[in-house]
């Protein structure tokens, strides 16, 4: 265990009050772009796409630091990762942010979070813009870089590095001590997550030297191919560290024990290489990519539900199963998001069907499945996290604040998924322009409607928002 | 197809949301870990054993008939260049590739090899119907050409709309196409 447990409490109620608040504003940057597709605000393209710039990077950002906050603080009940660096790294992360909204916001830099080669360098922005923003996504890259490094050092330390993979449940010798499933989950994560920053940092290194020197020419299919292996991967690792913390927290309320075996070890081991492949899935529609490798993406998107279901589901409903669980906010927060994640993830393997995909390929089904294993995935395990560390044990009003963002979610989602199915084109900052009527008003129609969802949504967040701050002053102290 | 896929999706959703429930509500009853273990252990080898069935069947199903060959492999009839730049669609003559003569308008009933490249940024393409349904897409990457293959079975007009967002006038990127 850690050696300083309170000061590394507040540290994790720190960065989780800033990530709360911040999910809250880029859900209402989020807010606007709906409505300006709806036809009811009149936002210019420029800052329409500045408010997607920032609500994307933004929404990918928090909830990685959200949910790495979470597994930060589980783990430190078990190793010793570096508070100083833990410190270090929320100043890095909210100067990379500033560093993002003053490029987005004021600079108008709108290339969108994936930042495609070589959109950065072609905007109506100015090249100052571009500079902060790359700058900014560095400054981000490093701090979440040297975050994982010092996880992985942590828990290494703590049980071996090979043992904290599950390599001994292969091995003649008897295992001396158990190590939590939730070590080799976050490990697994976290070499993966190391591994494709540094692809990132490197793409960012080169979009840099572009920047200085603008006569340098970089090959677009390769430039995607490292975006998409760091951004695919890094989306992936959050939704593993919030499953990390429902292996870790749901035996607290089961009284059940989750332990380590031979396919706990074998599932998330084959999940490494798995997120590592399956990002290919994003460059189907690059038809310059080689044929074998497009076999190889739907392949591995396929496979990738067998651990996820397998195990992860299986060992969920073995935890609950007439366990003598109640149905408080933490435990029902965790199981939402379980269903959250395997909801969307079901739509992401029937989109990662290439031939389904020839159909749904950048329309707004795309949206639709990552808004559903993020925000009906991964913000309930975050929020069942940060509930755990900070809330009061009077919970109604954060299960009411649950129960809106899960009914207001859903219905949001569903209007992305409906839209995408009438071939709404995702990314448009209006759709009066499109040369076909009936697409038009489907998109219209459904951005309106899913304002009333989004107002659920936000009523959610601040009823749980409500409840949750009551118990800080509590937290803080104990 | 895409309506297919929205079929799978909404009922294994609401599989999944039936089997959330059913788990919740279980709770109702307590049993010890020393029964419900084995149980759930039995499920799982038979849903491991059902679930890898399900996606042998389904990529024999689905990897072929992909959209980077030209259907059955056969020769295109006519080849017509199509040129993004930011932010418009600029066609290219329709030009036959048995004798090199040229066409105005895309003939029905012929396969057609679109040769798609962009002069800037990504773009992407999707060809529409008058009804707003895509026929075919593909992205188009600056400094990797690449070519789409499409057979127009009914005359009429029909819509190209950027699918890769492209800067502020993305919105407005689209074309005409006329098939008699």
């Amino acid at each position: 265990m850690i050696d300083n447990p309170l000061k590394a409490k507040r540290m994790a109620i720190v960065y989780a009050i800033t990530g709360l608040l911040v999910f809250l504003v880029l859900v209402l940057l989020g807010l606007g772009m709906r409505l300006s597709q709806a036809g009811t605000v009149d936002l210019p393209p420029d800052l329409f796409y500045a408010f997607m710039t920032l609500h994307g990077l933004g929404m990918v950002g928090v909830l990685y630091v959200g949910v790495y906050v979470g597994v930060w603080f589980l783990t430190a009940q078990h190793a010793k990762p570096s508070l100083g660096l833990f410190k270090f790294n929320y100043i890095l992360t909210l100067l990379g942010v500033v560093g993002l909204i003053v490029a987005t916001l004021i600079g108008r830099f709108g290339a969108g979070w994936y930042i495609l080669y070589p959109l950065p360098f072609m905007g109506s922005w100015p090249e100052w813009a571009v500079g902060t923003a790359i700058i900014s996504v560095m400054i981000l890259g490093v701090s979440w870089l040297l975050g994982q490094l010092d996880m992985i050092r942590a828990i290494s330390a703590r049980y071996g590095f090979t043992n904290a993979l599950g390599w001994n449940h292969f091995s003649a010798k008897p295992i001396k001590e158990e190590v939590p499933p939730m070590m080799l989950i976050v490990m697994v994560a976290m070499l993966a997550g190391a591994l494709t920053t540094v692809v990132g940092a490197a793409l960012l290194a080169l979009y840099l030297v572009k920047w200085v020197n603008p006569a340098l020419e970089l090959d677009a299919l390769l430039m995607k191919n490292m975006v998409f292996l760091f951004g695919h991967t890094l989306v992936n690792i959050t939704l593993y560290f919030g499953v990390a913390a429902v292996y870790e927290m749901l035996p607290i309320f089961s009284g059940r024990p989750w332990k380590m075996n031979k396919i706990v070890v074998i599932s998330w081991n084959a999940t490494f290489f798995l997120v590592l492949i399956a990002y290919f899935h994003h460059l189907y529609f690059d038809f310059d990519q080689s044929v074998v490798v497009q076999y190889i993406g739907q392949i591995a998107s396929y496979l990738s539900s067998v651990p996820a279901t397998v195990v992860t589901v299986f060992g969920v409903f073995t935890q609950v199963y007439r366990s003598e669980i109640k149905w408080t906010f933490v435990p029902l927060a965790f199981v939402l998001g379980i269903t959250g994640w395997i909801v969307g993830g079901f739509a992401a393997v029937v989109d990662s069907t290439i031939r389904f995909n020839l159909y749904l390929h950048n329309t707004l089904w795309v949206p639709g499945h990552f808004h559903t294993y993020f925000l009906l995935g991964v913000v309930l395990m975050f929020l069942a996290v940060v509930y755990y560390l900070i809330g009061p044990p009077e919970d109604k009003m954060a299960r009411f604040g649950l129960w809106s963002l899960v009914v207001g979610g859903y219905g949001f989602v569903a209007m992305f998924f409906v839209a995408g199915l009438n071939s709404v084109p995702r990314r448009m900052s209006s759709y009066e322009s499109l040369p076909i009527e009936s697409v038009a008003k489907v998109g219209q129609t459904t951005a309106g409607i899913s304002v009333i969802f989004i107002l659920l949504i936000a009523v959610g967040a601040l009823a749980y928002y409500t409840a949750v701050f009551k118990g800080v002053k509590r937290a803080w102290s104990e | 197809m895409a309506w297919e896929a929205g079929i799978i999706t909404l009922v294994g959703t609401l599989l999944i949301f039936a089997i959330a429930k059913w788990l919740i509500g279980s709770t109702k009853v307590v049993e010890s870990i020393e029964t419900v273990a084995p149980k759930m252990y039995g499920l799982r080898k038979t849903y491991f054993i059902f679930l890898l069935a399900l996606i042998v069947v389904a990529l024999f199903g689905t990897l072929r008939g992909l959209p980077y060959f030209a259907p059955g492999d056969a020769e295109p009839d006519y080849a017509v260049t199509v040129t993004g730049s930011m932010w418009s669609w600029e066609v290219g003559a329709i030009t036959s590739r048995a004798d090199g003569s040229t066409v105005e308008q895309v003939p029905a009933g012929k396969l057609i090899e679109f040769q798609v490249d962009s002069t800037d940024v990504n773009h992407g393409i999707a060809i529409y119907n008058g009804e707003g349904h895509i026929l075919t897409q593909t992205q188009v990457m600056p400094g990797h050409p690449s070519k789409l293959y499409y057979q127009f079975e009914t005359p009429g007009t029909y819509h190209l709309v950027c699918m890769e967002y492209c800067g502020a006038g993305h919105p407005v990127m689209s074309g005409q196409l006329q098939v008699n």
